[in-house]
């Protein structure tokens, strides 16, 4: 059985690196992820294709992490123009950034199993997809989401937050 | 029935409960004001986080090289050279209203491995001829800093630096990311770039004296503008292509910084450089082998920066390759790029 590689492009990719970029607070380093998850795909063609590709990618992370040495980079061909931000005031890029910094700094306050549902959620993940992503059971979902959503908002809302940090 | 538990309650948000259990709880909220408040709350949070992860996409896109394309070998002709003032000071004008600058000086060198001090001494022994060709370009002092960085003995060696950036530095990387402030900036390279970070002695004065006038610009140019740079090629008798690349970069008043790059070949090597503001850029050099460089061709590159949309362009050609470098840097930003082949 062939892989529709286009397709499992078009279809995933996109969505890939953003949830990579939001986990990782790097574009570059998500669109890298996102190209050795699709390598992996191709040498071993995945039946459920979505959950599969998100738990490799969150796997390569990890891998990464654990990892000392850099693994050889890779030429991103740039495909069509990505979307790209509308140019904009000084003062309104300023403010996005500050709620950017703020965010990712929340996010990075959750264990990472919390970080993980609540980052495969946000790409239309159903519960079950969630499961098979993570490895939880289908049971915890909305427990998780439940913790993760009410932490990740505490600890925006209150700025500084929590002073310890759960590991997953 | 007892009260709707969250994680059920989150389960009913986004509609994952069998019907079963969703009538039930359904049926609960219906009787139950608490419970009904808290789903609304479970509701509203849902969205919240849906939009604060939302905020995390505004990261700019990193600049990428787009091709190598192969290209006809560019005729780098002393026209070239001798031209490159009046595209200074197209490039000055620009500058004046540009909030955000970014200088990136590619020495490119023949042979993988030698020290960085070897990289210097090269560049003391350029053909006096290629010098005084290069003067036109009035960037004394960015050539002189790149010189500088290039010779810091604590950098690494030419050949061994793409591949050996420890876990460290890409962990520091994402809390630059993340919003450290501190000089540290493009702490992949940390060490190199420690010493200089004293404000701006990579750019003619005008390019930095200037404040930001972002309001002066049109929000979207399209115009086309030339950048000077120059190259030059020396003895390419054999081995691989070695560069470093010092990138700058300055937004609005705020402290820039900057930072050497090695760039072993012919292993493709991306870099990226998170500024404070956010700002990312990813240079890329893909191979450039012996082969393809012309033996003593003292030569200038002309580099075209486009800006349309808030993305930038540039492109080059170098030894019969076509470069393009692409990101979101703001349409106001200029890029400034200079090559030279030992």
């Amino acid at each position: 059985m062939g892989l529709d590689l286009g397709a499992l492009f078009r279809d995933y990719h996109e969505s890939l690196v953003r949830m990579l970029t939001r986990r990782t607070g790097d574009r570059g380093r998500a669109e890298e992820l996102a190209q050795e998850t699709f390598a992996r795909a191709v040498a071993a063609p995945p039946t459920n294709p979505r959950p599969w590709l998100f738990a490799v990618a969150l796997n390569l992370l990890r891998e990464e992490g654990r990892n000392a040495t850099t693994r050889e980079r890779r030429l991103v061909l740039v495909k069509d123009e990505d979307h790209v931000a509308p140019y904009e005031q000084p003062d309104e890029a300023y403010e996005r950034e500050e709620t950017r910094l703020r965010v990712r700094a929340a996010l990075a306050l959750l264990s990472e199993r919390d970080r993980d549902v609540l980052l495969l959620q946000a790409e239309g993940f159903d519960y079950d997809e969630i499961a098979q992503a993570t490895g939880l059971s289908r049971g915890a979902i909305g427990t998780t989401l439940a913790r993760a959503r009410k932490r990740l908002l505490d600890v925006y809302t209150q700025g500084e937050g929590g002073t310890h940090v759960a590991r997953g | 029935m007892s009260h709707v538990d969250d994680g059920t309650l989150h389960e009913l948000v986004d509609n994952a409960l069998d019907a079963g259990a969703r009538g039930a709880a359904e049926a609960h909220l219906a009787s139950c004001g608490d419970c009904a408040r808290r789903f609304a709350e479970a509701t509203a949070m849902a969205r919240q986080v849906q939009t604060l992860l939302g905020a995390l996409d505004v990261l700019p896109a990193p600049l990428r090289i787009v091709t190598p394309t192969p290209a006809r070998p560019v005729a780098l002709a002393a026209a070239n050279v001798t031209a490159m003032p009046q595209r200074m000071r197209t490039l000055r004008r620009v500058a004046l209203a540009a909030s955000v600058l970014v200088v990136a000086g590619l020495s490119y060198r023949v042979g993988v491995g030698r020290t960085t001090g070897d990289v210097a001494t090269a560049r003391e022994s350029a053909p006096a001829e290629a010098r005084s060709a290069r003067q036109p370009v009035a960037m004394p002092s960015r050539d002189q800093a790149a010189a500088e960085s290039i010779a810091r003995p604590s950098a690494p060696t030419v050949g061994s630096a793409p591949r050996s950036t420890p876990r460290g530095g890409r962990r520091a990387e994402s809390e630059v990311a993340a919003g450290a402030t501190s000089p540290a900036v493009g702490a992949m390279t940390a060490p190199m770039s420690a010493p200089l970070l004293a404000p701006a002695p990579l750019a003619p004065a005008p390019l930095t004296a200037a404040p930001p006038t972002l309001a002066a610009l049109p929000p979207v140019s399209r115009e086309q503008r030339k950048v000077a740079a120059e190259s030059q090629v020396a003895d390419a008798a054999s081995g691989l292509i070695a560069a470093r690349a010092v990138v700058k970069h300055t937004v609005g008043s705020l402290s820039g910084y900057q930072t050497v790059v090695d760039v072993a070949l012919p292993s493709v090597t991306r870099r990226r450089f998170i500024a404070a503001d956010g700002t990312t850029l990813v240079l890329a050099i893909a191979p450039i082998t012996a082969d393809e460089v012309k033996p003593d061709a003292a030569a200038a590159q002309e580099f075209t920066v486009s800006t349309a949309q808030g993305r930038s362009t540039v492109r080059w050609q170098l030894s019969g390759m076509s470069y393009v470098l692409q990101g979101a840097l703001a349409p106001d930003s200029l890029m400034k790029l200079a090559t030279q082949l030992k």
